[in-house]
């Protein structure tokens, strides 16, 4: 690689730590930055702080989850990557990369194996960090840099390898490539769904059969170049660390130099990869929406009733929700598969109807706007850059503010019904192991509302107040950190007071009518809906006192 | 700027075709630009210019046809023919993160410009840049994008310049220094292919003009040339109402098939 080239990521990195410097210059900023680190080390440097009180969890040699699961999910990971990323063919490099290096005298291999410097560097510093919070879990801190280091450095590259592969095979059998890797798709499938379909009717469990079939020695084989970062993560003592480590590394040159021996042309994807990827991140800093999806569905909504403009505003931000649902629904696959099919075949778990399931689902469903909230934007925090228009509109701030609050509340609602649903159904299949979920599938549902707006209200409330961009951080970013962390110990302190209160209305409320558990539920609904009001209020004054033109830019 | 072969044209374009899947966005263009000249593209939108300009600059690869920098064949020696290049594209991206003189650093050391640092104050000066030589990409304005853009592509005195819409976005003595650069930068033995809306401003700079229609050449020549194609203007007639009268009679996109322009600065 040219010496411009590493000039280039030597003054990218600088200016990304001299861009945290510059933080330290006002006294808000020092006070973020004392906050990210004083959250940092009470998650990530506590539990080593204290070690020497409380005894080290024990890893036990063989049989980690790590260990057993490991290889699969990443190979899952690796395939979501993969697939997540198909539109976006060759190596992405952003547009002042595109407008300064595509022109000048670099060859194709120079730039890619800048981009696989650049991209090195990031995973080393996401490792650093990120080890900090696992290495107890592991074996030690730098075991678990090396780890996590070659691990996601494969993700990155296999994302390349498989980029470049297929903008070739494109290049040259457009069609019949396709044809091919969905007839190969399509052998697959099938002989999985003969072969589980034989078993099933021999009498086995479906999740028996996978879990078999993971475990054979021939996918056992397949996986092992997956193996060796698992087996490197949790290997127990410095022989095998060692050993596992040299195959990772082994691995990851493999696909080093596989991407670099390629030398595909891959100057014309890149370009249109470049263009997609900085229209998408800028309509993010403008407030558009995380899953905004290529694919718009061309779907109409009915108006519905104006209900003093606030209707039509929110039939506005529905239309727009409808138009993503693409990105939502993989949002949701990608939740479901992700939280059940782990326990689903873990072992640990007899079937479907066991309790660590319905355990999780929920906690799930409970948290489920906590989870989601940040992912359905269809509010205020989605509009930074039409809030003139909304500031123009003929309606009153509590109008708009309704009117805007509405859609995520109703779709985080509508989703958490779902979940009470299904857990209500999970739960009537084995009582046993529903025991004390009653109360939650039964007065969960009539909660679910205010609690949602009153969430949203707040989410809206502190983005009006304190706006910010959505931006990429650097790892170590420790400003942005304590910026986030005091963000959300306020919101929870706010929750938490309006819980309080809901608690001790619905408690008043059984007491006052002889225990019945209606009117303590009506009690509790009663004070959250008390606190939507006052919350949707603030929500108003905040956005009547937002100022457009001063949302700082990252 | 000197080691260049020996007669070659500073720019040499022969039947170059650049296709986007079933889109046909240049085809069958040839010219060729000498040191010291001007050349003007011109042309409706989607007429594929940026696509030209960006062909010719080595970002995207030619579906057919060759590029040759002073004599340096753009598919067999891509690095010797860039290395005489210089590209500003029509809405130039800078690095967020970098300020000014790192950007002019790195070009810099990108085409081994030896003594940058005087060269770099005086482009800086001549942009008006100077006080703005610690503030960072992200920071600077439409106009000042373009004019780091521009100083960093003069930064090593090309052989051949390529700007695609220089002036969008400039205030009127940001344009007079632009066309001044520009004019320098020819007086200098450069050889310019200027892509531009504007066309009073290119009947001043050019010394010759290239008319694209639906990818393919209208018209090329002096302006004196072009406009004696059209013997029913008058003798003294803007470039403007000769692009007017050129475009205007010539057939629509329907008569060129598969031929159709794609929209500046995208690929379909």
């Amino acid at each position: 690689m040219r010496r411009a080239l590493w000039l280039l990521v030597f003054l990218g990195l600088r200016a990304r730590y001299r861009r945290l410097l510059r933080g330290l210059r006002t006294v808000r900023g020092v006070l973020l930055i004392l906050i990210g680190v004083g959250f940092f080390a009470l998650i990530a440097l506590g539990p080593a702080l204290t070690a020497g009180m409380a005894p080290r969890p024990e890893i036990p040699q063989e049989n980690l989850p790590l260990q057993r699961f490991g290889p699969v999910g990443l190979l899952a990971f690796c395939l979501l990557s993969v697939f997540g990323s198909s539109k976006y063919r060759g190596v992405y490099f952003s547009p002042a990369e595109v407008d300064f290096l595509f022109p000048a005298p670099f060859s194709r291999r120079e730039l890619i194996a800048y981009r696989l410097v650049t991209i090195l560097f990031h995973v080393a510093l996401g490792a650093l960090f990120l080890a900090a919070f696992l290495f107890r879990y592991i074996g030690g801190y730098w075991q678990a840099v090396a780890g996590l280091f070659l691990a996601f450095g494969f993700i990155n590259l296999l994302q390349i390898a498989v980029s470049l592969v297929t903008g070739t095979l494109e290049e040259k059998v457009v069609s019949r490539g396709r044809l091919f890797a969905a007839g190969v798709l399509a052998i697959v499938a099938a002989s999985v769904f003969l072969g589980s379909s034989a078993a099933v009717r021999e009498g086995r469990l479906l999740h028996e059969i996978l879990r078999d079939w993971l475990g054979s020695p021939a996918f056992g084989w397949a996986l092992l170049p997956l193996k060796t970062f698992s087996e490197m993560l949790a290997a127990p003592d410095l022989q095998r660390f060692l050993a596992w480590g040299a195959g990772a590394l082994l691995v990851d040159l493999a696909l080093v130099l596989v991407v670099l021996r390629l030398d595909v042309d891959y100057s014309e994807a890149s370009l249109e990869t470049s263009r997609r990827v900085h229209a998408r991140i800028d309509a993010m800093k403008r407030g558009g929406r995380i899953l905004a999806s290529s694919r718009k569905l061309r779907l109409s909504l009915p108006l519905p009733p104006r209900w003093g403009g606030a209707g039509s505003l929110a039939w506005r931000q529905a239309q727009e929700m409808v138009r993503d649902m693409p990105g939502t629904f993989y949002l949701v696959l990608a939740l479901a598969v992700g939280v059940v099919l782990p326990l689903f075949l873990s072992g640990e778990v007899g079937d479907v109807r066991a309790g660590r399931l319905l355990q999780t689902f929920t906690v799930v469903t409970v948290m489920l706007p906590l989870l989601l909230s940040n992912w359905f934007r269809f509010d205020f925090r989605g509009d930074h850059d039409r809030m003139e228009i909304l500031r123009g509109l003929p309606l009153s701030a509590a109008t708009v503010s309704l009117g805007q609050l509405l859609v995520p509340t109703l779709i985080l609602t509508a989703l958490q019904m779902l979940g009470f649903a299904a857990l209500g159904f999970l739960g009537g299949q084995d009582p046993d192991e529903a025991r004390g979920l009653e109360s939650i599938v039964r007065y969960g549902p009539y909660l679910s509302l205010p609690f949602n707006l009153l969430f949203v209200a707040l989410e809206n409330l502190f983005f009006l107040l304190f706006p910010r961009r959505l931006v990429a951080t650097t790892p170590g970013d420790l400003q942005n950190l304590g910026r986030l962390t005091l963000l959300t110990l306020m919101k929870f302190a706010v929750l938490g007071v309006a819980g309080i209160a809901a608690f001790l209305g619905a408690e008043g409320a059984h007491y006052l009518s002889g225990g019945s558990p209606a009117a303590a539920v009506a009690g509790a609904a009663g004070i959250l809906l008390l606190a939507d009001s006052a919350a949707v209020a603030l929500v108003a004054w905040g956005f009547t006192r937002f100022d457009a033109s001063h949302v700082p830019a990252d | 700027m000197d080691n260049t072969a020996d007669g070659a044209p500073a720019i040499l374009v022969s039947d170059l075709q650049k296709t986007y899947r079933d889109t046909v966005a240049v085809r069958g263009l040839s010219f060729r630009v000498e040191r010291g000249e001007i050349l003007a593209l011109i042309g409706p939108n989607g007429a594929g210019k940026t696509t030209t300009l960006r062909t010719i600059a080595g970002i995207i690869p030619p579906t057919r046809g060759t590029i040759s920098v002073a004599g340096r064949d753009l598919a067999s020696d891509p690095s010797g023919a860039k290395r005489l290049l210089a590209y500003v594209p029509d809405d130039p991206h800078l690095f967020d993160s970098l300020t000014v003189s790192e950007h002019l650093r790195f070009t810099a050391s990108i085409y081994s410009v030896p003594d940058w640092r005087a060269r770099a104050d005086e482009l800086l000066e001549r942009f008006e840049l100077s006080a703005k030589r610690d503030a960072l990409g992200s920071e600077l304005s439409r106009g000042m994008r373009q004019k780091l853009a521009s100083a960093c592509a003069l930064l090593h005195l090309p052989l051949a310049l390529l700007l695609d819409e220089p002036m969008t976005g400039l205030d009127p003595r940001g344009i007079r220094t632009m066309n001044q650069a520009i004019l320098d930068c020819a007086a200098g033995g450069a050889a310019v292919i200027i892509s531009s809306h504007l066309l009073a401003l290119v009947e001043r700079l050019s010394t010759r003009v290239l008319v694209l229609h639906h990818g393919r050449e209208l018209l090329q020549g002096g302006l004196q040339e072009i406009r004696g194609r059209f013997p029913e203007l008058a003798g003294d007639a803007s470039l403007e109402e000769v692009f007017f009268r050129a475009t205007e009679s010539a057939p629509g996109p329907a008569a060129n098939a598969a031929v159709s322009g794609v929209p500046e600065g995208q690929t379909p």
